[in-house]
């Protein structure tokens, strides 16, 4: 499990570093990687989390779970909330005309915050962070099957 | 006349929950410590009985040091309740065991309730709740009171032991301090009103205890010098503080009780909760993961809500179009249309940002994360000199700055609690967000969620920033020590989440359909005003208070339009983005583009704009507040006064490094 720690510490973090990079104006845009600071600077948060976990992973410590557990947590966060907010979109674009007849004002097409003539689509908000939860599922499964999450009997708790 | 039963126990055991399942109220119930800083009282009614049931804060001891501790000990022993019920967190046994033994001296009719018993099963604890009630001589009932287990026995219990009447409390023996504590209890029996005010054996152990207003009490009596002499002379016969001997015999005593009672797992467990804890709160990885937990929170609520708040804005534009020119009257008919329902559009398209960050938060709260994250930034705060217990009504300060000033009571030092509240309203409140989402919408749109994150992030470094400066010139002194029991991790009930979110939530909808829309319409009158200036509206009373405010906002950047939002933010600061909309005379979704287009401002000066609302005068709601809870009018307008210069400087500083920088 330290080695498959690793390898999803690497892709994190290095999918992390461009985007923050790249949001922060200190290298060009790669094609594929959004330019978000905050949004890599969270993705290199997950990826030292696994970090952390390898040396206790790699001698088998029971304490090296955590942080596959937490690690697939985060991930399954970040990719939930780029989920969302391409829902969001997606609503927006396809819900929210049907009730445009109401408003007399719709005919301008603005909304708060979205500049005139800009037209979104749910794809320009796909990120390869939605993907990444994939990635931290066998972590996941294995953590959660090792420590015992068992529910306790009606007879225990009377 | 409705009997008195008192709900007692350490913070964070399931006391509101308990309250609330009795009595069928909907009181917030947190998955942390010192949620109840009040008494709370509801009526239950059972075989036909009225019970008066009252929730007392959260209290690991009866010695008072804070003022939520302090309610519950008065409580106690003045109001003296028919039947007090022990709430102990069954997970926790051993540490909940130390107010019991307190609430038996006081000689108080109790019954225990063994919450929480299915955590503790879930981390392998076996508690024989027959034989704790045997050793105890008090009616143990074994409750899992969040899925209401336990529940129907304790209303039962309740009801047998009124019927039963009180029996004499059998006391925790004391071992070679017995003799001592009688001795006392004896000489203390002589004096009819020190004997009355609590019971003797009460007394006494308090005074061997060096409690402060027990020492108080006996300073009254005829005995004192008695009582003086007496305690010196076991000092000495003991050969140790008494303080120290009372503390030590009464844990030796618990400690057999717990031994006996409860059977630990023989190999240890690997608990969700512990492996959680060994990365959450993690040295180096703590911090970083905190704020990214804050960052996703906050671009979760931006861009979730973008499309709801088009369908409110266009619900509101449709209402005011139907309803325009239906009043032949042109003054009332603007007062309507632009007034009314305009102003009334401009707060309610805010509902959803504020209804999904009060979900997202009360998701982490009720996880028992929020919990952590106090502790998380304690290590660091304590470093600074701050006191711990401030960062939980600082994260409260999140949805609204009233309670969690009020939720200060909870920190023990008065200078500590002091710089607490002073502080508090740099923690950004829901009522922000609007003008957040409007600024951060219109200047930043991709960058928004993490540009609207800056301003909490702004928010909690110059909350800490200030503190220092207090601590150092205005409060010097080390804090006070900072305990804080870690809940335990839960999955959220979605029931019990939706209903948090809601609970904070609809403090914004009765805002909005009070305080907010008479500002509404002041807003309205002043930018109408005098009668027939029309568009015109340079030539308002808006207009002449903004123009009067340039001169000293210049600097920053802001036009008189700004202004005019600053000024009418003092009521409530979502009703800046209204003022907006008036003075624009442009619909609550169009606000943003046509500041944008006026070229009124920049995305230097909005940012700094948005800054400027964060940090300067707090709203009149938590000006109240702050004057009742210090009841001091100089701290009062001190943090008016300092909030203002600090509002002053930061957005001059962002305006300034800005422009150098070139942005």
């Amino acid at each position: 499990m330290g080695i498959y720690a690793a390898m999803v510490a690497t892709v994190f973090g290095i999918t992390g570093f461009f985007e923050a990079a790249t949001g922060l104006g200190l290298i060009k845009e790669i094609g594929g990687i959004p330019a978000d600071p905050f949004g890599g600077l969270s993705l290199i948060v997950v990826a030292s989390v696994y970090l952390k976990g390898i040396p206790p992973l790699l001698s088998s410590k029971i304490g090296g779970i955590s942080y596959l557990f937490v690690g697939a947590l985060m991930i399954f966060a970040i990719s939930g909330l780029y989920i969302s907010m391409l829902s969001a979109t997606w609503f927006g674009e396809n819900i929210n005309p049907l009730f445009e007849p109401l408003s007399e004002k719709q005919d301008q097409g603005e909304a708060l915050g979205q500049k005139v003539g800009e037209s979104r689509t749910p794809l320009d908000d796909f990120r390869v962070e939605m993907l990444f939860f994939l990635l931290a599922l066998p972590g996941y499964i294995v953590s959660k099957n090792i420590v015992g999450f068992g529910k306790c009997s009606e007879k225990c708790l009377n | 006349m409705a009997k008195k039963i008192a709900l007692i126990g350490n913070p964070n055991v399931g006391k509101t929950v308990i309250f609330n399942a009795l009595t069928g109220s909907r009181q917030h119930v947190g998955n942390w410590p010192g949620v109840t800083v009040e008494k709370k009282e509801g009526l239950m009614i059972y075989g036909g009985q009225e019970y008066r049931i009252i929730d007392l804060p959260g209290t690991y001891s009866l010695t008072p040091h804070a003022v939520d501790e302090m309610i519950a000990r008065n409580f106690i022993l003045d109001e003296r309740p028919d039947i007090v019920v022990d709430i102990v967190d069954a997970s926790n046994l051993e540490r909940n065991l130390y107010l019991t033994s307190l609430l038996m001296e006081a000689g108080a009719n109790m019954l225990i309730v063994l919450n929480k018993m299915d955590m503790a099963c879930e981390n392998g604890l076996k508690i024989d709740a027959a034989l704790l009630q045997e050793l105890l001589d008090i009616p143990v009932i074994p409750a899992t009171a969040i899925k209401g287990v336990g529940i129907g026995e304790l209303k039962a219990a309740i009801g047998n032991a009124l019927e039963s009447g009180k029996k004499p409390v059998r006391a925790l023996g004391y071992a070679s301090l017995e003799k001592h504590i009688k001795s006392l209890k004896d000489l203390i029996k002589k004096d009819d009103a020190l004997a009355g005010a609590a019971p003797p054996r009460w007394t006494a152990i308090r005074l061997l205890e060096n409690d402060e207003k027990t020492m108080e009490l006996a300073c009254d009596s005829f005995l004192k010098a008695d009582i003086a002499e007496k305690i010196i002379s076991i000092g000495k016969d003991i050969g140790e503080d008494p303080e120290m001997e009372v503390a030590d015999a009464r844990y030796t005593a618990i400690t057999r009780i717990a031994d006996k009672t409860v059977k630990r797992p023989d190999k240890k467990r690997i608990s969700t909760t512990e492996m959680l804890d060994n990365v959450l709160l993690d040295k180096y990885l703590a911090i970083p993961i905190f704020l990214t937990l804050m960052w996703a929170t906050f671009q979760f609520t931006f861009a979730f809500s973008e499309p709801f708040m088009d369908l409110i804005g266009h619900g509101f534009a449709h209402l005011g179009g139907k309803m325009d020119g239906l009043i032949q009257n042109e003054w009332l008919n603007s007062l309507l249309i632009d007034g009314i329902i305009g102003g009334w559009g401009f707060i309610m398209v805010f509902i959803p940002p504020i209804m999904f960050l009060f979900l997202a938060l009360s998701f982490l709260e009720d996880t028992g994360y929020l919990a952590r994250a106090s502790f998380v930034m304690d290590k660091l705060m304590y470093k600074l000199g701050l006191h711990g217990r401030s960062f939980i009504p600082m994260i409260m300060g999140f949805g609204c700055n009233v309670p969690a000033i009020m939720a200060t009571r909870s920190i023990e030092g008065k200078n500590d609690r002091l710089i607490t509240i002073l502080v508090n309203p740099l923690m950004s409140c829901g009522a922000r967000l609007p003008v957040y989402i409007l600024f951060a919408g219109a200047f930043f749109s991709s960058m928004a969620g993490s540009v609207i994150f800056s301003m909490y992030v702004l928010g909690i470094v110059l909350a800490i920033g200030m503190s220092l400066l207090f601590r150092k010139f205005l409060f010097p002194g080390k804090p006070a020590p900072f305990i804080l029991e870690m809940p335990p991790y839960q999955t959220p009930h979605p029931w019990t989440t939706l209903v948090h979110m809601w609970d904070k939530g609809v403090i914004f909808l009765k805002r909005a359909s009070t305080i907010l829309l008479a500002g509404a319409i002041i807003v309205w009158f002043i930018s109408t005003h005098p009668w027939g200036v029309g568009d015109d509206i340079e030539n308002s009373y808006a207009g002449l208070i903004g123009k009067a405010l340039e001169p000293v906002f210049k600097p920053l950047g802001f036009d008189w339009r700004a202004n005019v939002g600053l000024v009418t933010g003092f009521l409530a600061k979502e009703i800046v983005v209204g003022t907006f909309g008036i003075l624009y005379g442009v619909g609550e979704d169009e606000i943003g583009q046509a500041i944008v287009d006026q070229g009124s401002m920049t995305p230097l000066t909005a940012f700094a704009y948005m800054a400027f609302v964060l940090i300067y005068m707090p709203c009149l709601a938590v000006v109240g507040v702050i004057k009742s809870e210090t009841g001091s009018w100089k701290w009062t307008a001190f943090s008016i006064v300092y909030g203002l210069l600090l509002a002053y400087s930061i957005s001059l500083a962002i305006v300034t490094v800005g422009g150098i920088l070139g942005f």
